[in-house]
């Protein structure tokens, strides 16, 4: 069987209708989650994905008793607090 | 453990025992659960190390030989970062406190004072900086190889074989390298130095400061290679103010930015225009920036131009980069403002090419991602579709297809991969080619193994790219059955790692050569194992999950189906009281909160940690159903899809004899909150209801002004969560029918609102407003405001713990006619109060 190649500019939407069919579990805005590091105390990437969704706080899988945080304001001063993406 | 439970219920129903004593008892039951959480895995694969997480402590360490499945071969006392060495060692630092293993021998070295640790894997040592602000480097062996004193601020490692060290003498400051060769000095500098960072490539290290008593700041980049150092020295508009330095491929320049915070007004009068574009400034100030480009070895910063664009970003290129305005233009329809108006600046012509706007797609701002090569960036001018630019050849091309998410340049900058709810695509840059990969086409894939380095602070502007010579590390899901699995892609070969199962898959760790994994996977009646995968499939059980919680396995659950309005297939998780009997009828308790039937493999433990108000475990302990029902925003507005995703949820379910349908209670926070506010209008089907943190006027919470994420709110209902797709002008009425306020009257079942009086996100008076409004009408209600309460109640706190305590006691009133309740009965009962 032929190989499917399409130049980018004629990919229809055909395969778009697998997309429609996806649950929509409401609008999300990712942001990437920061914590003030214990020792440093500077606000560092947490490396996880939280959200601007109202919501359950988005805590740090490494101690789930730290919250996350938009990006720092400062070095030692991160933003506000995010939620579970 | 079931006579436990026993006891506890038993407790928790005497009314001659005292809520103390009934809290200890809670309160020892809880303690005994755990999970195991966080696998780390050595680079050889040999050992992996996993935490036993408890509700409030994760201070064991257990480290498991990949070689010996299912034995214990050390555990280590001792909360925090752990670092394999190259040698079968582990090291294992926080909480004031460092231990070093020898896993072959068992040899423990401890000590006391830690400020942190360094494992220097390649050198076979370990740094341990105590707070006397000595740094000392370990054998392994545990004898001690150098010392370093008078060290100011935090040593920087690099690849694990460097530290780099300031150390104060006679106010000049020493940058000290330990290394193979021994420690050496590698230059000074005479300004104090508040940040030390080694940069990506290892070339170079960026130190700032300010003069002493002065706002003179100074950042003076290091070779690591010669010490030679270069400085710029500018004036800060305050003490505050910081530099950031990116990398440009890999070290061959490096973008510089001085950043200040003008903090907001607070004069007499406070101004606010209706054409300002930055009302975040009114909370959060003011962010200003000035830019430099370095390029490597060169003894001049080269100050970028602001007189057409006021920021200026890199794309990872050494000659074009980004101009930009920061909030010009936003209309606060989204809650980060986009890039409405941008253009390419050339360095070396001083020149501007206009590139016009970028939205974000996934991201709450423009996301632009550049190639490792610098000449290509990914962007997206409508946040929908993206475009592929060509710096060098200053064109673009727009891929005319929606969906993808995430893209990913190949580490040769020939190929654009993208994730989508339909497999992975991959585009060749060049032919501009667009196609499916072989690997999962039709379900929903996420690329675990891509590299980002961030070039701009505060931004969605990255180089993200796969590792070379590797091959891809997917995460495959399918949304409709809730399965995970996970593939290698190499080329046009998909080889599947981990089948699709059904158990949810926590952490995956794997060797820097893809040939070893290990995962945590749990379900609803299974706490999480620990799972050793070869490449060629193989697997082995490392670690069984819990011992205490050995009846985990006879938790039962049920999945329902129905569909929304608009025909979309949802689904409800109902979970079986323990000990269920087909011959008893029992009360339901149903949480909402948007899509939850993807948590039906997620394991409970009982906890007063779990989401506000709901632990599941406990209720099914208790002799509860629990229904969580997915609700969708469709055409009616939220609450009114709400209301009809948990009708139809009910009705489901209501064929279900065991369930006393005069019996069941509504519960839910946030968004589930304001949900719960709607439903508690328009329904009868509820005895009685729990709603925390939620909105009960969307038409004063859209025209309002939002601390927490400070500016106008009415970007969450036009284009955020809510989801109203209209402005309140375009759809009055909408609004009106969706508000749970206008129809206060009809509540039919008692209410208990609570809130933080912290809350910024959800403004406390919201609830204030619900409770004038059910009390005006002369409905049951019990308002709690906790006044160190946030938009949710913080860990391990009394407030949590006062709630967790109150919502038991709530449902066991109405659901269960346990009705000794005093607080409850001073609504409930006449004269009571």
């Amino acid at each position: 069987m032929k190989k499917l190649i399409l130049p980018a500019a004629l990919v229809l939407m055909g395969a778009g209708a697998a997309f429609a069919t996806k649950m929509n579990s409401g609008k999300r805005v990712i942001v990437d989650g920061y914590r003030i590091d214990a020792v440093s105390g500077q606000c560092v990437d947490a490396e996880q994905k939280c959200s601007t969704n109202l919501g359950l706080p988005c805590t740090w899988s490494e101690d789930p008793s730290v919250t996350l945080h938009e990006a720092p304001v400062t070095p030692t001063m991160c933003g506000n607090e995010l939620f579970k993406p | 453990m079931r006579k436990l439970i026993c006891i506890y219920l038993l407790l928790l129903i005497s009314s001659n025992i005292s809520a103390q004593g009934t809290k200890d008892t809670l309160e020892s039951w809880m303690s005994k659960f755990y999970r195991l959480a966080n696998p780390v895995l050595s680079e050889d694969g040999k050992w992996v190390a996993v935490r036993k997480r408890y509700d409030i402590r994760q201070d064991t360490l257990l480290v498991v030989d990949t070689r010996k499945p299912n034995i214990i071969a050390t555990t280590i006392v001792l909360d925090g970062s752990v670092s394999f060495l190259k040698n079968d060692e582990v090291l294992v630092y926080g909480n004031r406190q460092a231990e070093f293993v020898d896993l072959r021998s068992g040899r423990i070295l401890h000590y006391d004072n830690v400020v942190t640790a360094y494992p220097l894997s390649e050198l076979g040592k370990y740094g341990i900086l105590t707070k006397d602000s000595t740094l000392s480097i370990y054998k392994k062996d545990g004898t001690l190889h150098q010392q370093i004193k008078k060290v100011q601020g935090l040593p920087v490692s690099g690849d694990h074989k460097k530290l780099y060290v300031v150390r104060e003498n006679d106010h000049t400051y020493e940058i000290m390298v330990a290394s193979e060769e021994g420690v050496r000095r590698l230059t000074s500098v005479s300004h104090a130095i508040t940040n030390l960072e080694l940069l990506p490539s290892g070339k170079q290290l960026a130190i700032s400061g300010y003069e002493n008593g002065t706002r003179k700041i100074q950042l003076t980049l290091v070779d690591t290679g010669n010490g030679k150092t270069t400085t710029l020295s500018k004036t800060a508009a305050s003490t505050e103010d910081f530099f950031k330095v990116t990398e440009i491929q890999e070290g061959k320049s490096y973008w510089i930015g001085l950043y200040s915070v003008e903090k907001p007004e607070n004069g007499m009068v406070n101004i606010w225009y209706g054409n300002d574009d930055n009302l975040a400034a009114k909370k959060s100030g003011t962010r200003t920036g000035r830019y430099w480009f370095w390029k490597s070895g060169s003894d001049e910063f080269r100050e970028f131009p602001n007189d057409k664009y006021p920021a200026m970003a890199s794309l990872n290129s050494e000659r074009y980069f980004l101009a930009y305005h920061l909030t010009k233009g936003h209309n606060f329809l989204t809650l980060e403002p986009q890039f409405i108006d941008t253009s390419v600046y050339d360095v070396e012509q001083n020149t501007y090419r206009p590139l016009g706007a970028f939205k974000g797609i996934l991201y709450g701002s423009p996301e632009l991602i550049c190639s490792k090569s610098g000449r290509f960036v990914v962007g997206s001018d409508d946040g929908k579709k993206w475009i592929v630019l060509d710096l060098e050849n200053q064109s673009k091309y727009s891929i005319d297809k929606a969906g993808f998410q995430n893209p990913v340049f190949s580490s040769d900058s020939q190929y654009i991969f993208f994730e989508s709810e339909d497999g992975v695509w991959k585009l060749d840059i060049r032919t501009q080619i667009l196609v499916p990969t072989k690997a999962v086409q039709g379900k929903s894939v996420k690329i675990v193994n891509a590299n980002d380095y961030g070039l701009l602070p505060f931004s969605y502007i990255n180089t993200r790219s796969l590792p070379p010579n590797k091959p891809i590390l997917l995460e495959v899901k399918d949304r409709v059955k809730n399965l995970t699995s996970f593939s290698l892609l190499s080329g046009n070969t998909v080889k599947e790692i981990i089948p699709f199962t059904e158990n949810r898959v926590g952490n995956i760790e794997y060797d820097p050569n893809l040939e070893t994994f290990c995962t945590l996977e749990e379900n609803y009646n299974r706490s999480p194992e620990l799972n050793l995968i070869k490449r060629n499939g193989q697997r082995q059980l490392l670690l069984k999950g819990s011992t205490f919680d050995q009846n985990v396995s006879l938790l039962r659950q049920e999945v329902i189906r129905y569909t929304s309005v608009e025909g979309l297939p949802l689904k409800g998780v109902l979970y079986y009281p323990v000990n269920y009997s087909p011959n008893r009828k029992y009360p339901m308790v149903v949480h909402i909160y948007q899509i939850q039937s993807d948590k039906s493999n997620e394991y409970f433990t009982p906890s007063y940690n779990n989401r506000d108000g709901l632990d599941i475990r406990t209720l099914v302990e208790r002799g509860y159903f629990v229904l969580l029902p997915d609700t969708v925003v469709g055409d009616a507005g939220p609450g009114l899809s709400a209301l009809d995703c948990v009708n139809k949820a009910l009705d489901k379910v209501s064929n279900n004899r065991n369930i006393d349908v005069q019996k069941v209670g509504l519960i839910g926070h946030s968004f589930g909150g304001y949900e719960t506010n709607f439903i508690a209008t328009h329904s009868d089907r509820f005895a009685a209801y729990i709603s925390g943190a939620g909105i009960s006027d969307i038409i004063r919470s859209y025209f309002s002004y939002n601390y927490h994420y400070p500016g106008p709110h009415y970007w969450q209902y036009e284009n955020g969560q809510v989801n109203m797709n209209a402005s309140f002008l375009e759809d009055k009425s909408r609004y009106f029918r969706n508000n749970p306020i206008y129809s206060a009257e009809k509540v039919s079942a008692p209410i208990l609102l609570w809130t933080g009086k912290r809350d910024e996100n959800v403004p406390w008076d919201q609830t204030t407003e619900f409770y004038i409004g059910l009390k005006r009408n002369e409905k049951p209600v019990i308002a709690l405001f906790y006044k160190n309460g946030g938009h949710a109640l913080g860990f391990n706190s009394t407030e949590k713990k006062d709630l967790y305590q109150k919502v038991l006691e709530w449902w066991d009133y109405f659901l269960k006619n346990w009705t000794n309740v005093p607080w409850i009965n001073k609504q409930m009962k006449q004269g009571a109060l």
